[in-house]
Formats: C-alpha cells, structure tokens, sequence
C-alpha cells in the first residue's frame, strides 16, 4: 500500500492557509456585532448634529432644566450658550416687583450684577410684552420692567418664578388661578431652569399692598384691569358697590409715601396713560398757590384740555366714566397765557407758541439731582381718550413731555407710552 | 376626502402612496394639499430620502389616531409638556432606535425630515431622543460626540460657572 508522503512544509503552508480563512470567517460573522454594541461613531453623531438648523438645536436643549445640565451645555461653546439662552419660550409679561433689586439682593443670592443683567435679560427675551415701562429703584437702575415676576428661592434647588400678566395694556389679562404657567427664564444669559408660575398664591399680596386690588369690598378686584370683553353681567354685578374710593385711596396713599413713587410709571400705562405726581398738602412750597379752576385749550389737535382744580372731583369722574381726556395739574398757580415766573419757586409756567405748556426751572441749577421733587404738589393726571388718533396721542404725550421737561431726563425715563386704544 | 390616496415623491423620485389622512400628519403636506384641493398630482419631497420617507410614513401610520397637535398661534406658550425628555412611550422609543447599526444617521435624518415636514410629535420624538444622548455627558464629551470647537477663553467659562454657582446651591 502507498502511503502518500507529506512535505512538511506544504502542510505548514495549508495550515496556516486554513486557519487564516477560519479566521477571517469568524470575523466577518462577528464584525456587525461588535459594531453594533460599539459606542456611537461619534463621526455619525457629529455628521447629522451638524446638519441641523439652529431652531432645532434649540429644540433639543429646550429639554434641559436642571441647572448643572444647562451649565454643562452653555460651556459647549458660545453658539451653545445663545442657544441656550435662546430656548426661553415666549411667554409673559415679566418684571420685578415689591423693592426690586434691593429686596432680591437681599434676600437671595442674587449680586446686583447678576439682577441687572438678569432685568436685561428678562427685557429682551421674547415675550408679549405691550409696553415698555421701566421703573427706577433708588441705585437708579431698573427695577421691574413691565409687569410682575418675583423670584423666590425655596429650599434646595427649587427656584421659582412668581409672574402674573398685569393688566398694563389693553391686551393683557390677569393671570388665574388653574393658570399652570411654567416657563424656563435665563437669568445673566444662564438658563435658570424651569419656573412654576402660581400667580394667586404669590401676587395678590403684592398687588394689595400697591392699592391695586379692591380687597375690603371682600372682592379682590384689580382696578386698573380693563378687558375689553367684560363680562356685562359682571359689570353689573359690580356697578352697586364699585366706586372711585379705591383710587381715592390709592391717591391717599401715594402721598403718604415716597415709596410708591417707582411705580409711577407702571401706573401710566395702566389707566390707560396714568401719570400721578406725589403730591405733598403740607409741602411749604405749594401752601402759598392759589387755588383756581379753570380750563384751557390748548393745541386743539392734540391736548383736549387742561384743567387746573382743587380736588380730585373730576379725576374720579374720569376714571369712572373712563374718559381719559384730561390733564389735571393741582396746586400750581393759574397760568398765564405769557410766560411768567413764580419767584419763589424759580418755576416758569407758560405755554409755548404752539399752545403747549412748558413747565421750567428757570435757573436749572437749582434742580439737582433729585430736582423732581421740586414739583410736589403737583397732581398730574394724564390721560388718553379712547377716540384718539395715534397722531394725537403723540402729539400729546410730546405735551406731557414739554410740560414735564422741567424735571429732564428722569422724566424722559418715565415717560408714559401712550397706548393706542383706537386701535 | 380623507381616504384619498396622495403620492409623494421622495428624493429619488420614488413614489409612495398613502392615504390623506396619513400626509395630513404632515403639517406641510396638509396646508400643500389644503392649497391644492383635489389632485392626483405627486408632491415631490426632494429633502427627504425614500428610506426615510417611508420611516416618518411608519411613524405617521402608527399615531394617525392622535390628536392634531395644536398649532404655534392656538398653542398656550405656557405649555412645557413637550419640553420633558422622560416622557417617550415604548413604541415610539423603538421606532426611534430603529436599527442600532444605522441609528445615529437615521435619528438625523428623521428629524430633518420631520422638521421639513413639519410634523411636531416626531421632531420632539427626535429632539428628546438627542437630548437623552446628551444627558449626564460633560462640556468635553458633547464637544467631542458633536464635533464642537470650544471657543471659549477660560475667563469666559470661568464667568458661566461662576454665575451658575449660586443656582446650583439654591
């Protein structure tokens, strides 16, 4: 029998052949598996993240709220940290209140900085915002942009937001109860994470202290809240016990405190245009000033009219009637039709060519820094009636601001939007 | 009218018939077609593959019971209810995961063409998906899953950890 002879080395040769291709065998089997269980190629993810529009990538980061994940991601890069900030929905009508950056520097761990830029940041975020009022706080910088929002921090890590819509503009409405208004609000370009609005629990105090809510009638009521489709059965309802006491009050209260006095300008574009000046009876400079009523008419196109009264009466007139047409300027002498000085308070009361009043300080050196409260004294209601242009409501506000010229840029700051209801 | 059949053509030119109701999902197809009123015409859809068409048509099969989401002007802006990434049901977690080989690229993909198509519970879908990948990973790791250059100065990020300090203890 022949019994083939092998060459060693041909056999060698096969078997590395063999093992080779069962090698390559098991690898081709397995290789899908292990791909499949391997982490994902980051070249993939990068790939399609990269092909995303900008509002998409908003759209992923919107997930996040606990605030070490919202700095992870604002620490990606600076595209990141806009979009970022960007994310905050929009939303409402948000500002501080009750002390402002005072009272949240205080009682948290907000710096001044950061509530400075926080205001900012709250003011540019994409909100409905109607009006543009910006209240000054005594550090002179902005306090409580348009409506309400408090910042409370509560225990560990919760932070929420107070906001309520107030009722400044035509088209806001109150917020209510069962309102579960949540929103996310960057605070200093951080996103801070997401807020829990509670508006009844938070705010009615806040709004009672302000005069704003009728509390004692045990109907809480804000009285500068004008919706344009009210309930006329409420209205009715209403009409028994409603009265200008509460506003009454309010004005009482105005002249008892100082402290009021920021948030003047949020006043303004409440009623609908609503300027009261902090009126002092026992101010030395005002006891002297003859009293005189009188109506003037001035710049017929634009100012209806002028009236210069000892009380109230008419205010409250307006208010209930809701014509918002007069300008009232208490305790100021009559004026004339030329210019003319009063000597005591180096005030020159007069009207201008074009029939506007000009209220100047003669020598504006003597107004200081602080030099508005020259004018207490003044009651200044300014009000816009509904049938007016917008040609017209500029036109008068331009009044207002010449009447109030005497007073400069703190006045220019508070100037009142005029807010077109003729619309 | 809404049992209709409408072709759409994707990308490649290949066309995919479903019923009215389905494309109506689409909030683009539905304002097409609302415009169009009543055509055999084919709608081409040159941004989205045929594979991927076919993916958002499975997606759109399975939630065609679903209540239309509310649009941008109908939709309180309060609403967050989307904005939770916790919140995916089984079936749409599997479909977004679809083939674990082709997951990444067609995760992207769908959710372009959802963006395209403007169909808002599969953007979400997709978003949230995104977001889960993202969560728990640090500034680094983002960077470098996303290919992301870091333009920050350490000042700068500095900065943003500095004013995130005090949320983080509230």
């Amino acid at each position: 029998m022949h019994i083939p002879v092998v060459d060693a080395t041909i056999f060698l040769e096969w078997s590395v052949l063999y093992i080779s291709l069962f090698c390559l065998g098991v690898l081709v089997v397995l290789a899908p598996r292990w791909k499949s269980s391997a982490p994902p190629s980051p070249s993939a993810l990068a790939r399609g993240y990269h092909r995303l529009p900008p509002e998409v990538v908003g759209c992923i980061l919107s997930t996040f709220e606990e605030s070490d994940e919202l700095l992870a991601l604002r620490l990606v890069s600076k595209t990141w940290a806009q979009l970022v900030r960007d994310v905050a929905p929009s939303v409402i009508q948000v500002a501080l209140l009750d002390g402002g950056v005072t009272e949240l520097t205080e009682n948290t761990q907000f710096t001044k900085s950061l509530v400075k830029d926080f205001i900012r940041r709250v003011r540019s975020l994409p909100l409905q915002i109607n009006h543009s009022t910006v209240w000054y706080d005594g550090d002179g910088f902005p306090s409580a942009p348009d409506a309400t929002l408090r910042v409370v921090v509560r225990g560990a890590g919760t932070i929420r937001l107070a906001a309520r819509r107030v009722m400044f503009g035509p088209r806001a409405r109150m917020a209510s109860k069962g309102d579960q208004l949540r929103t996310m609000v960057s605070v200093g370009g951080r996103c801070l994470g997401r807020f829990q609005v509670e508006p009844e629990d938070l705010m009615d105090p806040i709004w009672r202290e302000i005069g704003l809510v009728e509390e004692d009638r045990g109907k809480k009521r804000p009285l500068t809240s004008y919706d344009d489709e009210e309930d006329p059965s409420d209205e009715e309802q209403e009409s028994e016990t409603s009265t200008p006491l509460p506003m009454l009050n309010f004005l009482t209260q105005w002249r008892s405190s100082n402290a009021l006095l920021p948030r003047l300008p949020a006043l303004a574009e409440a009623g609908p245009d609503l300027l009261i000046y902090p009126s002092h009876p026992e101010d030395p400079h005002v006891r002297d000033w003859s009293f005189e009523e009188d109506t003037y008419r001035i710049s017929g196109q634009a100012l209806e009219d002028i009236r210069v009264d000892r009380d109230c009466t008419h205010i409250m007139k307006a208010l209930q009637e809701k014509k918002w047409v007069e300008i009232v300027h208490k305790k100021v002498p009559r004026m004339p039709r030329s210019p003319r000085t009063t000597s005591k308070h180096n005030l020159t009361l007069g009207r201008s060519k074009s029939g506007l009043i000009s209220v100047r300080d003669r020598t504006a050196a003597g107004f200081e820094e602080d030099g508005w409260h020259n004018l207490e004294g003044d009651v200044l209601l300014w009000g816009v009636r509904e049938d007016l242009s917008k040609e017209q409501i500029r036109n008068m506000e331009n009044a207002l601001l010449e009447m109030l010229d005497i007073v400069g840029k703190r006045w220019s700051i508070w100037r009142a939007k005029a807010i077109p209801l003729a619309e | 009218m809404s049992d209709t059949l409408v072709t759409l053509t994707s990308q490649e030119g290949k066309p995919e018939q479903v019923p009215r109701r389905i494309a109506e999902r689409s909030t683009l197809l539905k304002n097409m077609l609302e415009d169009v009123g009543e055509s055999n015409q084919p709608i081409p859809l040159p941004n989205v593959s045929h594979k991927i068409l076919k993916r958002v048509l499975e997606y759109c099969i399975h939630h065609k019971d679903d209540p239309q989401p509310p649009s941008d002007d109908d939709k309180d802006s309060f609403d967050s209810s989307r904005k939770r990434s916790d919140d995916i049901d089984e079936w749409d977690q599997k479909f977004i995961k679809g083939k674990e080989e082709e997951h990444n690229e067609e995760l992207f993909q769908i959710i372009l063409a959802a963006n395209y198509l403007d169909i808002k519970p599969l953007l979400d879908l997709g978003c949230k998906t995104v977001a889960n990948m993202i969560k728990g990973k640090s500034p680094e790791q983002i960077r470098e899953m996303f290919n992301i250059e870091n333009d920050f100065t350490p000042e700068e990020e500095d900065q943003i950890r500095r004013e995130n300090e005090w949320a983080a203890d509230a």
